[in-house]
């Protein structure tokens, strides 16, 4: 929530928070129980039957046994709503990714990333990736729950059968880029079972499976490409207050000062639950009912209007807020 | 006990009260009935006349959702006829039932939900979690039996199967 510090100026950035799906939290729930690669599948059939009117008597088949194979499949779902909203010039902006294997067998998966694709604006910039740890919702780089920075060949994700992984992709942003330029990345994902990725579905590779068993190719040919996109909305909240004498000359006890705050918002893109406060300094006393928003007076009550004089604080609420946008808040106290 | 003996075992006491004893459940004595079990799938092959075919091959490995047919073959290699011939077979663990599969000439079919009471579709029941009862469907059958009618002379083979879908 962005909010004024007393300041006769400041410049907030606003940003989006990017919730994060219920599914994307528990990384290792699965969904539908495919039979384990290296099951083996038994059958015996009996037959019971008389002879000339005697007891029944009872054979058994041979064992009709076979092994299931192990089925490569991979897929990639793009975890964010909407195109993440980026600044520019801008600082690791994360896109975040659902990796799941949905073979039947363990299975390693090689990650790379493409930002030179067409059809955007712009290419995003930047290389990493992180693999989330488990520890706490969302990308950490540091800390105690820092996620783990992805190194192709090093620390290859190997998922279980129908498990899944949140993947983190994080980019900066060129200077100089219009309001609303795009910017596509694609996330691949591939198994790393030699000749697996790109294969044709139904290719068998003999003994590269879970165990010894076949890898059999699934009809995502063992890879997975998702794109994700983010948007130059530049969301900045600009807050210049000024302060006015009544009646001209210098601030002394007695006068009363007329305040002024401009509420400017920037860009392309809506910030959420905007909310201004503006204590007020000790050596100042408030005038009741001063405040007006946009040129309509305001109640000092906590109540239905937007604003209210509480504690000793302003506090204008204007909530989920699209830019651009623009707004004139007034009050005024007297100096002790 | 793991699972495929536990319904290797179900699949055995249903057929009783042939289990007397164990040495009734032996293979192969002579003037006894044969039985095989075949597993198979259904593969499409290029004709020389560029048709396709459907044949069946025998299957060592499969995938999930793969459909398999089972086939038992049972002979008589003895010199009586064998009268009261049932067969009687487990849908495998890891597997479902392809409803409407099951197939063999000159038999009465029934199914079961536990391996042990069989009976025709439309009187297998299931409760639901509302204390009701619903028909059961295909894909909760356990096991399937076939009685011959009739029977089954000295150099005779029958034949009775099913499909199922690997889970």
């Amino acid at each position: 929530m962005p909010s004024s510090n007393g300041t006769p100026s400041s410049l907030i950035k606003a940003r989006w928070i990017s919730l994060v799906s219920v599914l994307a939290l528990m990384p290792g729930m699965a969904w539908a129980a495919l039979t384990p690669a290296g099951t083996v599948i038994s059958n015996i059939a009996a037959v019971t039957y008389t002879l000339d009117g005697g007891g029944p008597d009872t054979t058994r088949s041979n064992e009709a046994r076979l092994v299931v194979d192990e089925i490569i499949n991979v897929t990639l779902t793009w975890q964010d709503a909407a195109p993440v909203s980026v600044n520019s010039p801008g600082v690791g902006d994360v896109l975040t990714f659902l990796l799941t294997n949905t073979g039947n067998g363990r299975e390693g998966f090689r990650l790379t990333r493409n930002n030179l694709l067409s059809g955007d604006q712009y290419d995003p910039v930047g290389s990493l990736i992180y693999l989330e740890n488990g520890l706490a919702p969302g990308l950490q780089t540091s800390g105690p729950n820092a996620d783990v920075l992805y190194i192709a060949g090093v620390n290859d994700p190997v998922l279980g059968a129908e498990r899944s992984l949140l993947v983190y992709l994080v980019s900066d942003t060129p200077g100089g880029l219009d309001l609303g330029a795009k910017g596509l990345v694609a996330l691949t994902a591939a198994s790393v079972t030699p000749g697996a990725a790109g294969a044709a579905p139904g290719t068998a590779l003999p003994g590269l499976g879970v165990d010894g068993v076949a890898a059999i190719v699934g009809n995502t040919r063992a890879q997975a490409t998702r794109e994700g996109s983010y948007i130059v909305s530049g969301l900045t909240l600009k807050l210049t207050k000024t302060v006015e004498v009544l009646g001209g000359g210098e601030a002394a006890p007695g006068k009363t000062l007329r305040y002024t705050l401009l509420v400017e918002l920037a860009g392309a893109g809506v910030v959420k639950d905007l909310v201004i406060t503006d204590p007020l300094p000790a050596e100042l006393t408030y005038l009741a009912n001063s405040i007006t928003v946009d040129a309509a007076s305001r109640t000092d009550a906590a109540d239905a209007d937007n604003a209210q004089f509480t504690a000793n604080t302003l506090t204008v609420n204007f909530g989920d807020t699209a830019a651009p946008r623009r707004h004139v808040i007034t009050f005024s106290a007297t100096v002790k | 006990m793991n699972a495929i003996t536990q319904a290797l075992l179900i699949g055995l006491l249903s057929i009783s009260p042939a289990l007397a004893s164990p040495d009734k459940a032996a293979p192969a004595k002579p003037g006894d009935i044969v039985v095989t079990s075949l597993a198979e799938q259904e593969v499409e092959v290029k004709l020389p006349d560029g048709k396709t075919e459907k044949k069946r091959q025998p299957v060592l490995t499969a995938i999930p959702g793969a459909e398999v047919i089972y086939t038992t073959r049972f002979t008589n290699r003895g010199k009586r006829p064998a009268g009261n011939v049932v067969v009687t077979n487990p849908v495998p663990e890891h597997t479902v039932f392809v409803g409407g599969s099951a197939f063999g000439e000159n038999t009465s079919m029934t199914y079961s939900l536990d391996g042990i009471n069989f009976n025709t579709p439309d009187k297998l029941k299931v409760k639901t979690p509302d204390g009701k009862e619903r028909t059961a469907l295909p894909s909760e059958y356990t096991a399937i039996r076939w009685a011959y009618r009739g029977e089954l002379a000295p150099g005779k083979t029958g034949e009775v199967g099913f499909r199922v879908r690997i889970k």
